[in-house]
């Protein structure tokens, strides 16, 4: 394999050493970062509202964590089953949507919430239980790292207790976000994440997954349908600053 | 797809131009996506130059290739992932084969990928007794009807609803129906099975990132996801040319190519994958492979005219743009790629003497330089192809055979410029005989052969019956007279 892998570098090499002037452009690759324009926004909510509408994301605002699960409730009655009979949701185990308190907020509708493993490593029985709850759930719940008012981007990364399979196996998504983790576009949601990165060199994790809006194609006549494999559909709740 | 049919291309634009359903589909297409990509690049903060920045960073990228294809295989490698160097299209086969038959792997869903089209990825498998399902919806039609894209994004354009319909009604066994969302449940229902049931999940990379060692794939539907996340096992493919050095550099061309691509603000699902899933996660494959794939790419980055076309990043919008792409179709250019860079890159993959029509056929009027995300000077491409092909021998790959006949009239028509009372003779007698010749309008519209081709789609403007340098000075004793 290593004798392979030389092999071809020997060839990357040789071919890099004839120089060509054919395709150089205006600018240089050294002077690019100053030319990042990164957008401004006063209101990165209304940029957000914006987009994700177009993006057919129904976006709601909650006050505080028992109106977000107060929404969560209804998004989860509303919803119709689509594989499995019984209605079922699944959440991921991190600290914003265990302040939701779902497990209460949902007590009286019957419905099944299960949660993704969290003690590490997993092992066959807790990855076993786990897929079948994701083929059977309707509903995945999830929060984000950050949120891009820009482009309606969610981030999400694989951490324990959040595999990034709940969101997209359940028929429909429900992520949860606070205020505080919107960013207005690319260029600084790159920068943070480059921050990160300073700190910590994995940072970024071995998945990292940026969600626009529910799944969807256009492949016949170019139609729009949402839904092609992933969710059908995409909620997103974001949780006001308690200062707003 | 690795069969190349270059040579049928003459024959096979001819029937893309009769199909009229394929016409109402291409130009119903091309006139959607094109004016609003166009828009889209409008709106960046950066400006105009925003195609000018993405160049750079491609072009920095290819030219570090000996430096960033090591970064990235190192990190992959750190995190549990297996990287394989694929020398050509054979030896990339051979290593998805060889690790599916380790695994005892019977089934797999793939996501769209050009590069596993290029090397027969699909066929291989297929004759060793796997099955392989396409699981991007366009591609799922396209392999239950038992045909080949057609585009690079939207690889069924050239199907209609009732086709697909007729065709579902047979081989999913659900009622005729041309309802797109009906039809979408269905094949969301159906491929939903697969991804649950399969072994070996196969996705492309559309560019990855050296400075973090990860691959990112690019979706709408998530079946790419699906594909990576639900079976045991994942192999990527990659041309090695698909990567950038800094994870900054995402940035500005992830915006750049979801406009080009399907005219989105930003694509629906971007993954970054850098290895198998660790002990941490409850999801993800637990073995992940990267294939890096040379296959003809260290020729091209070799040669210093064509390395600039190493910086696509395959997102279709050249075709969207392409007046002879929107007439003839994806499938006359006989390979994985079409369009305007399917001219360059099919050429230099499969020899300039092969597809010497593809770089002919396209018109240099320049809309895929403009359409282009990373301004590639395609129209410069495709003039220094028909150059190599003209001048060259027929012994390499990058040189043509020329054209016989071609070269022996620029023969002669050097040795006429040179002997000015030999070019006056052969001019009067060009001038009487072409008299002969069928015209209309004072334009010849039938040239005998061997030049017949040359009129065969327009006519030919007669010989002026006095010379320029006799006109010339006629008029300038006039203007003179007249003063």
């Amino acid at each position: 394999m290593t004798a392979n892998r030389e092999a071809f570098m020997a060839r990357v090499r040789t071919a890099l050493s004839a120089p060509t002037s054919h395709g150089r452009g205006a600018i240089a690759y050294a002077e690019l970062a100053p030319l990042a324009v990164a957008k401004r926004s006063d209101a990165p909510l209304e940029l957000l509202a914006e987009n994700a509408a177009a993006l057919n994301i129904q976006l709601q605002l909650a006050a505080d964590p028992a109106a977000a699960a107060a929404l969560i409730r209804r998004i989860a009655v509303e919803t119709e089953a689509e594989w499995a009979q019984q209605k079922a949701l699944v959440r991921w185990d991190d600290a914003l949507l265990n302040e939701l308190d779902l497990e209460t907020a949902l007590a009286d509708t019957g419905l099944p919430l299960y949660r993704a493993p969290l003690a590490a490593p997993v092992d066959t029985v807790a990855r076993d239980r786990f897929h079948r709850q994701l083929r059977s759930a309707v509903i995945g719940i999830t929060s984000a790292d950050y949120c891009v008012a820009d482009t309606a981007t969610l981030v999400l990364r694989n951490r324990p207790g959040q595999p990034g399979a709940v969101s997209l196996v359940p028929s429909v998504h429900v992520a949860v976000v606070r205020e505080s983790q919107v960013l207005v576009d690319f260029v600084s949601l790159y920068a943070e994440l480059a921050q990160e990165r300073r700190r910590d060199r994995e940072a970024l994790t071995g998945r990292m997954t940026f969600i626009s809006g529910p799944s969807k194609t256009g492949d016949i006549e170019l139609v729009i349908v949402h839904g092609a494999h992933g969710p059908r559909a995409l909620h997103l709740i974001v949780l006001r600053d308690p200062s707003a | 797809m690795s069969a190349i049919r270059t040579e049928a291309y003459c024959q096979a634009a001819r029937e893309g131009m009769a199909d009229p359903v394929l016409q109402k589909a291409l130009s119903g297409f091309q006139h959607r996506v094109a004016p609003a990509t166009a828009q889209r690049y409008r709106r960046h903060p950066e400006g105009p130059q925003v195609r000018q920045m993405a160049h750079a960073i491609r072009m920095h990228a290819v030219e570090h290739l000996d430096t960033l294809l090591p970064r990235l295989a190192d990190g992959i490698l750190a995190r549990g992932g297996q990287v394989y160097f694929a020398a050509d299209a054979q030896a990339a086969v051979a290593y998805g084969l060889a690790v599916a038959r380790r695994r005892g792997v019977r089934q797999v869903v793939k996501g769209k990928s050009m590069v596993t089209e290029e090397i027969g990825l699909n066929e291989a498998f297929q004759d060793a007794g796997i099955a392989v399902v396409e699981t991007d919806l366009g591609e799922y039609i396209l392999q239950l009807a038992g045909e080949t894209p057609s585009h690079i994004i939207a690889p069924a354009i050239h199907k209609t609803r009732k086709e697909v319909g007729r065709l579902f009604a047979e081989k999913l066994g659900i009622p005729y129906s041309e309802d797109p969302p009906t039809l979408t449940q269905a094949a969301r229902a159906a491929l939903r099975t697969q991804f649950l049931s399969a072994d070996m999940g196969v996705s492309g990379c559309n560019l990855a990132c050296a400075e973090t060692g990860h691959i990112t794939t690019v979706s709408n539907e998530g079946n790419i996801r699906m594909s990576t996340t639900l079976p045991k096992v994942h192999i990527a493919f990659m041309g090695m040319e698909r990567v950038v050095a800094r994870l900054a550099d995402h940035a500005l061309l992830f915006r750049l190519l979801s406009n080009a691509a399907a005219a989105q603000k930003m694509a629906g699902y971007i993954s970054y994958i850098g290895g198998p899933r660790a002990d941490f996660q409850a999801d993800g494959p637990e073995e992940f492979h990267l294939v890096i794939v040379d296959n003809g790419r260290s020729r091209i980055l070799a040669d210093p005219e064509f390395r600039e076309i190493l910086c696509c990043i395959r997102c279709a919008a050249c075709l969207n743009v392409c007046p002879v792409y929107g007439k003839i179709g994806g499938h006359a250019y006989g390979y994985a790629y079409s369009g305007p860079v399917g001219a360059v890159v099919t050429a230099l993959l499969v020899g300039l003497d092969r597809a010497k029509h593809l770089f002919f056929g396209e018109t240099l009027c320049g809309a895929c330089k403009e359409a282009c995300p990373v301004e590639i000077d395609l129209p410069r491409l495709l003039l220094a192809l028909r150059h190599r092909w003209a001048e060259g021998r027929a012994d390499d790959l990058f040189r043509g055979g020329g054209d016989r006949l071609e070269a022996l009239v620029m023969r002669l028509w050097g040795e006429l410029a040179r002997r000015p009372n030999l070019y006056q003779g052969a001019r009067h007698l060009a001038v009487a005989g072409q008299q002969m010749l069928p015209a209309e309008e004072g334009r010849i519209t039938r040239l005998p052969p061997p030049l017949h081709g040359w009129t065969q789609a327009r006519d030919l403007p007669r010989l002026a019956r006095r010379r320029f340098v006799q006109r010339w000075a006629a008029e300038q004793a006039r203007g003179e007279g007249g003063r």
